[in-house]
């Protein structure tokens, strides 16, 4: 299943050269390699020595980067941190000693997964965010010059927001929008707006996914890129904002016709976050309930992977189920929400009257 | 007849997995099937992999119109829901429900086939209909292995029989319909050839069939005892038709797993060299395919089993067998269940392989033993740990090989528990049911006391299982548990405790297998609490213990039953609850709960038309119960409440008896409830004045009581008194109020005969019978008498009359055999006749005072009052002479003769009256106004006068009859004329004495004035019936003279209405003079 996958190195780890260490090789979106060695890095772009030739990369097309000379735990690592491991990342990272690290670029890398996955684990409940907001910080502080640049500034806004921190993260955010990158600007918007959605500045929120909407793009040549997404991210935001206006039926069409329609279904987060806001829309109506368990469920059977969305789908899952008299369905559905989101905040929600 | 392994063939053997055409596509193809990225079907699977059956249904049905469907996709939701159902009625506990389900799917998938003949699924479709028929006979062989279905088990297994014989054709014409098309396609085809996608469906849909026809005949083959020879052709048959699926598709997994079922056939036939040597098939095949692995170890425990069975004892080759298995297997399937299985089979195999040593063992003997008791324990823990069928079995093995299970330790495990709580009320019903056989007391006494220790160790260890369960035990498990608490705590009659649980489940699991049961005890606690409650109220005893909120129980009955109705609406539960309460009520003669209670028993439930009937007949009783309150009483109901009282006994009776006819189509069929139901109904409507109809319903072909009572032979116990002798009582009123006197009278011999058969005094009892009809009448008629209703007084007039003259001819007797009856029996006699006679008279004035009497009713009239006449001569030589009582049956007759216009007798009679007694005021007024009436219908002037001036002298010249004017001036001549003078004290004694003078004062001026007023106006009558103007004019001056001289004695002429008299008449008469 195709994950939307940052500009952040997280290579498959299969079918690399067997000899991995004699060249670096730059994994771009769409599985495209770019083997050489790498000559230059900055936060926009990778200068890569072809067999003579630079070729310049920009960093909002590569997947990865497999240096030479990296340790072998490292393809590990990006393989786990592809498919949502991140504990199993960072189980892999403890192996390799940082002080063995000679390549600045590696170094960079290994710094950059450690506090990626310390910070994915806390935003859905399964560690310190204060820890992982440090970590970022400190790569966000040292390694301007890193291709995840942008991706760590992203990251430390998403923490600064689950701090409840949303104008420290809103300045994250607009250093991104302050890429030179279409896509990166459209990623910027969409994290602006879920930022003022936090604060319930619903209004604002929703100028922010409009702007999304206005950034130019071409449904023909963009379509399944990272700004397809984005557009889709920015249209799922105003549909959230709607229902907080209580616009469910304007919420619901868009969902429905729109969003849910034409999303690819591979993009699990979208979907499930798609669903989420389909059934709190549907929930809110007075005669919404079975709509609203069926687009839950849809989250618990499909989109499980997606730990934030699921967690709130559990929790909304077994109100409906007992609301509509199905008591073990639902002591069921909170039993899993227990054991597998044990620090999630909607453990702790109550029950609405 | 459990098959050894059948619940763990690896799921793709299941029949339901079988239903998935990516399951069918790894069966044919023998690969794993390809992901479907649909993300509806990824969807819908989940939901039906998650048992969310309900919900799937409730999806396809939002998807049914959605543009987000392509058209192939709706057009197979009908075979989706039908294949949900089908899925969804395998984990169905309740046999109705389940059955519901498979109705359902196999409308759908009958629906589905129907709109598309065509479509490529329509086939396969038309083999699940054979699916649905063998579904249903494992349903019905399921509920034959039921305890509480002992009885029926016959009956289920044939009726399991037959949907398995059904589903057989099914299958046989699948089969041949799929062979035939796939014989259609060319054996060679090239890969892109579009036509090889449809011979691989056909091929599945072929092997589908199959393998469904080879698993019907399997389970038809537990419809059978095992040892008969049905039992063995049947598994044969199956045997063998698995058989030829092996040999057809042996490279697929179709034919190994259809292998593996054969052999399964053969080791049920006991046939275990045979069943291994066909899992031998399976054990060699290749350990890279992983799609095979399951169907290998399912293959390797049936294998184990064989070489343990007593046929074969290989024990030391199971047990090597078992151990190279296991060790081989990866550890993410040695959890699965078909690896538990070998595990505890593998142990089995040890401890038998270890016990084949003998127990002196030494040297390398001694080692291979201890090897195996090691491997055996090994094996077994490792599933004793496990939740599952082999759970109990591995720790049972466990401690026959000495480690031992204490039973005095705490459990450490909610199935460990739970068993053991089972165990434990196992014990106490057979201590209970040894304790019923007892005969000697202290034998007795001690299988309680057994029983009770077994019930309270079995409470305390379902306790302890809820206290251990945890995440991985199932909800269902747990709520088992809570039934048995619940059932448990009743029999200790701790209600309560029993309540709140039985409340528990009814409200938050009503789905979980205890709950219906569960309901019904928590009902019953507050039942129970709640009579008890009532019985200590009621008691008077000062020691009995009150409740402290006598309400409570009462609310939560009714609480009880309302949830039971919400979750089971529509089913036997619901109506059962409500029919409880409404016992309840009917025996308290609450009226409003009466009628909530039985409106919540559904029209259509087969105890309604009962519950109709018994409560109609408690409200009939109610009703008649407080008519026959006294008028005084303050707790009788107004007559408009009474009204609505019957209206409404007789609505519900109206709608049971109606309900019930269908039933009642023979007499031999009615019960007493019946036959009282329905002569209250008749009652009923005689009362609210339905007559016509009530003797519709007593003539009834089918309900008539008459019919069923002269069939009384038939069904005696329908006719037991006071059947019979009711309903020739209601017969007679209501043949008397529809004017068909005859046929009353044609009743009588046969109520004699009845009385005859039953014995006593007979007349008194007849007797007895029409007087109380007469009386029920007489009240009918008092009631229309207050109510001016002079239609309804003719309506009942005859059918009164007809009684009274029956009562009359009842107790009235010749002056000698008067004289013979003992002084109790002449006083009712006498008080009986004279009241027969004061109510002919009555009735006859009734009709005669009509602002126009028709003719008819004059004729009734005249025939009353010469009736009432005739009693009157027989009874007055019955009474003392002078007595009060000669006067009143004299005075009456004279009245009698009067009505009559029978002046001459009627004068005679006042004369005989007044002889004795001149100062009877009655009398005297009556002689006057008969005399004056004869005057006016006469023309005989004369009467005039001697109704103002008296007649009939005595001996002395004195007259007997004194007339008005006498009348009038005996009042004015006596002290009481005077006005009693007011006491001036406020003295008690002298306020009752004023008062008592003071209303005698007014009895005689009432008397004067009757006196002078009629003198006025009978000279004014007379004035006005002569044409002599002299005589005339005199006649009226004497009116206003007369009028004139009474204003000087008594001023204010009597009071207000005594003076408008006067002055109406005053006015006359000078408007006459004119």
């Amino acid at each position: 299943m195709k994950k939307f996958v940052w500009i952040a190195a997280l290579a498959l780890g299969l079918g690399i050269a067997a000899d991995a260490s004699a060249i670096d090789a730059i994994r771009k979106l769409g599985n495209a390699r770019v083997s050489g060695t790498v000559k230059g890095v900055s936060a926009t772009e990778v200068n890569i020595d072809v067999q003579g030739t630079i070729q310049r990369v920009p960093v909002n097309e590569i997947e990865s980067i497999q240096f030479e000379g990296e340790p072998s735990e490292m393809n590990l690592v990006r393989s786990a941190m592809k498919s949502g491991g991140d504990q199993s990342a960072l189980t892999q990272l403890a192996k390799i000693k940082p002080a063995t690290l000679t390549r600045k670029e590696v170094k960079q890398d290994y710094e950059f997964y450690a506090a990626l996955s310390q910070a994915r684990l806390a935003l859905r409940g399964a560690g310190k965010i204060d820890a992982a907001g440090t970590a970022i910080y400190n790569f966000v502080s040292n390694n301007k010059d890193s291709y995840h640049y942008f991706q760590a500034v992203e990251t430390m806004g998403d923490l600064l927001v689950a701090l409840n921190k949303v104008d420290d993260a809103l300045k994250y955010y607009a250093e991104l929008e302050a890429s030179p990158f279409d896509d990166l600007k459209m990623r910027a918007g969409v994290a602006r707006g879920k930022a003022l959605m936090a604060q319930n500045k619903f209004p604002e929120a929703q100028a922010a996914y409009e702007a999304v909407l206005q950034i130019p793009f071409n449904p023909m040549t963009q379509k399944g890129t990272m700004a397809e997404s984005q557009r889709f991210a920015a249209v799922l935001g105003r549909t959230q904002c709607q229902a907080s206006n209580k616009q469910y039926d304007e919420a619901i069409k868009e969902l429905e016709g729109n969003v849910i329609a034409n999303l690819n279904p591979e993009e699990s987060e979208l979907q499930a976050q798609a669903y989420v806001t389909l059934g709190n829309c549907y929930n809110a109506k007075p005669d919404g309930k079975k709509a609203a368990l069926l687009s839950f469920l849809h989250v618990d059977v499909l989109y499980a992977t997606v730990p934030a969305a699921h967690a709130e789908a559990l929790w909304n899952l077994s109100n409906l189920w007992i609301d509509l008299g199905k008591n073990e369905r639902g002591q069921e559905c909170l039993n899993r929400l227990n054991r597998l989101y044990p620090g999630s905040p909607w453990i702790t929600k109550k029950r609405p009257i | 007849m459990k098959c050894f392994g059948s619940r763990l063939l690896p799921a793709s053997l299941s029949a339901g997995r079988l239903f998935s055409a990516a399951a069918l596509a790894a069966l044919v193809a023998g690969a794993p099937p390809a992901q479907a990225a649909e993300e509806y079907d990824n969807f819908l699977n989940g939901l039906r992999q998650r048992s969310y059956y309900d919900v799937a249904l409730d999806y396809l049905d939002s998807m049914r119109n959605s543009p987000l469907l392509s058209e192939e996709q709706r057009q197979m939701i009908p075979f989706e829901e039908a294949r949900t159902s089908l899925e969804a009625s395998r984990s169905e506990r309740d046999p109705i429900i389940r059955d519901k389900m498979l109705d359902i799917a196999r409308d759908k998938f009958k629906d589905f086939v129907s709109k598309n003949p065509e479509h490529p699924q329509a086939p396969g479709a038309e083999t699940q209909l054979g699916a649905v028929l063998v579904e249903r006979g494992r349903s019905k062989v399921e509920q034959a292995l039921r305890p509480e279905f002992e009885k029926q088990k016959k009956q289920l297994l044939e009726e399991a029989r037959k949907f398995y014989t059904e589903s057989e054709q099914v299958f046989k014409q699948a089969e041949e319909k799929f062979a035939k098309l796939l014989g259609t396609f060319p054996k060679f085809m090239a890969p892109n050839d579009p036509r090889v996608a449809q011979r691989e469906r056909a091929k599945g849909d072929l092997i589908q069939a199959h393998m469904f026809h080879a698993y019907g005949l399997y389970e038809k083959a537990k419809t059978f005892d095992e040892k008969s020879a049905e039992f063995k052709t049947a598994l044969t048959t199956a045997a063998e038709k698995y058989g030829a699926i092996y040999k057809d598709y042996r490279t697929l997994i179709a034919g190994l797993a259809a292998r593996l079922k054969e052999g399964q056939c053969y080791q049920e036939l006991k046939d275990t060299k045979r069943a291994l040597g066909l899992y031998n098939d399976l054990l060699g095949q290749p350990d890279e395919l992983k799609a095979l692995r399951p169907y290998k170890a399912s293959a390797m425990y049936l294998s184990l089993q064989c070489w343990t069975a007593d046929t074969e004892k290989l024990y030391e080759l199971a047990a090597l067998q078992a151990d190279e298995f296991i060790r081989g297997s990866s550890n993410d399937e040695l959890n699965r269940p078909e690896w538990l299985a070998v595990k505890y089979y593998g142990a089995l195999a040890n401890e038998l392989f270890a016990a084949s040593f003998p127990a002196d063992a030494k040297g390398e003997e001694l080692k291979k033993k201890q090897a195996a008791l090691d491997n055996a324990a090994e094996f077994a823990e490792s599933v004793a740990g496990v939740t599952g069928e082999y759970q109990d079995l591995s720790r049972a093995l466990l401690q026959r090989m000495g480690t031992q299970v204490d039973k005095t330790r705490e459990p450490r495990t909610f199935l460990e528990a739970q068993n053991r709580g089972t165990d434990e009320m196992g014990k106490y019903s057979a201590s209970m049911a040894e304790a019923a056989k007892q005969t000697d007391a202290a034998a007795q006494q001690a299988k309680l006391k057994e029983a009770d220790e077994h019930r309270n160790n079995a409470v305390a260890l379902f306790y302890k299982a809820l206290s251990l369960a945890d995440e991985a035990t199932s909800l269902e498990d747990k709520n088992i548990v809570r039934y048995y608490i619940c059932y448990m705590k009743f029999t200790m009659q701790q209600t309560y405790d029993a309540a709140v649980v039985g409340e528990f489940l009814l409200k938050f699991y009503p789905n979980s297998g205890g709950a219906r049961s569960a309901a019904k005890i928590a009902l019953a606690c507050y039942v129970t609490e709640y009579q008890n409650n009532q019985a200590a109220l009621q008691s008077g005893d000062a020691n009995a213990v009150k409740p402290l909120n006598p309400e409570y129980d009462r609310n939560k009955m009714y609480a009880i039953a309302s949830e039971i109705t919400k979750r089971w609406a529509g089913e036997p539960e619901a109506d059962d609850a409500w029919n409880i309460l409404l016992a309840i009520a009917i025996n308290e003669k609450n009226v409003p709960d009466i009628l909530l209670t039985l409106g919540k028993i559904q029209e259509t439930s087969e105890m309604r038309a009962e519950a109709e009937m018994r409560a109609g007949s408690t409200l009939w009783a109610l009703y008649n119960e407080q008519l026959s309150l006294d008028d005084g009483d303050p707790s009788k109901p107004t007559p408009e409440k009474l009204q609505e009282l019957v209206k409404t006994a007789n609505e519900v009776l109206e709608k049971g008896v109606e309900r019930r006819r269908s039933k009642l189509d023979a007499f031999t069929k009615f019960t007493l409830p019946d036959a009282d139901a329905i002569r209250f109904l008749v009652d009923s409507r005689i009362a609210l004045g339905q007559n016509d109809k009530a003797l519709a319903l007593l003539e009834d072909p089918k309900l008539g009581l008459l019919a069923l009572v002269r069939a009384g032979a038939t069904n005696p116990a329908a006719t037991v008194d006071p059947i019979p002798f009711e309903t020739f009582k209601l017969a007679l009123q209501a043949y008397i109020l529809n004017g068909k006197v005859a046929e009353a009278q044609k009743l009588i011999p046969e109520l004699n005969t009845l009385m005859a058969k039953a014995g006593g005094d007979t007349a008194d009892q007849i007797a007895g019978t029409y007087l109380n009809l007469a009386l029920r009448l007489e009240k009918q008629i008092d009631t229309n008498r207050q109510a001016g209703n002079v239609e309804g007084i003719k309506q009942a007039a005859s059918g009164f009359k007809f009684f009274l003259e029956q009562v009359r001819d009842s107790y009235l007797v010749a002056p000698d055999k008067y004289s013979a009856l003992p002084p109790e029996k002449q006083t009712m006699a006498f008080q009986n006749v004279n009241w027969a006679s004061d109510n002919m008279f009555k009735l006859a004035g009734d009709l005669l005072n009509q602002p126009q009497v028709a003719p008819a009713d004059k004729a009734m009239a005249d025939e009353l009052l010469a009736a009432s006449s005739k009693i009157d001569d027989q009874l007055a030589p019955l009474t003392q002479p002078n007595s009060d009582a000669q006067l009143i049956v004299k005075l009456r007759k004279a009245r009698a003769m009067r009505r009559a216009e029978k002046w001459a007798d009627a004068v005679a009679a006042l004369k005989d009256v007044l002889n004795g007694r001149r100062n009877l005021m009655e009398g005297q007024v009556e002689a006057a106004e008969t005399l004056a009436a004869s005057a006016v219908k006469t023309s005989d002037m004369t009467a005039f006068d001697k109704a103002i001036g008296g007649t009939a002298p005595d001996d002395k010249g004195d007259n007997i009859i004194w007339g008005w004017k006498r009348i009038a001036d005996t009042m004015r001549r006596v002290p009481q004329f005077a006005v009693p003078v007011k006491p001036e004290s406020a003295d008690q004694a002298a306020a009752a004495k004023y008062a008592e003078e003071m209303a005698q004062h007014q009895a005689f001026m009432n008397f004067f004035h009757i006196g002078r007023y009629n003198t006025a106006l009978d000279y004014y009558q007379h004035a006005m019936a002569i044409t002599a103007a002299d005589e005339r004019s005199k006649l009226l001056k004497a009116v206003l003279y007369t009028i004139d001289v009474t204003s000087g004695i008594t001023p204010d002429m009597g009071g207000p209405t005594w003076k408008a008299k006067y002055d109406e008449l005053a006015a006359k008469a000078k408007k006459a003079q004119q």
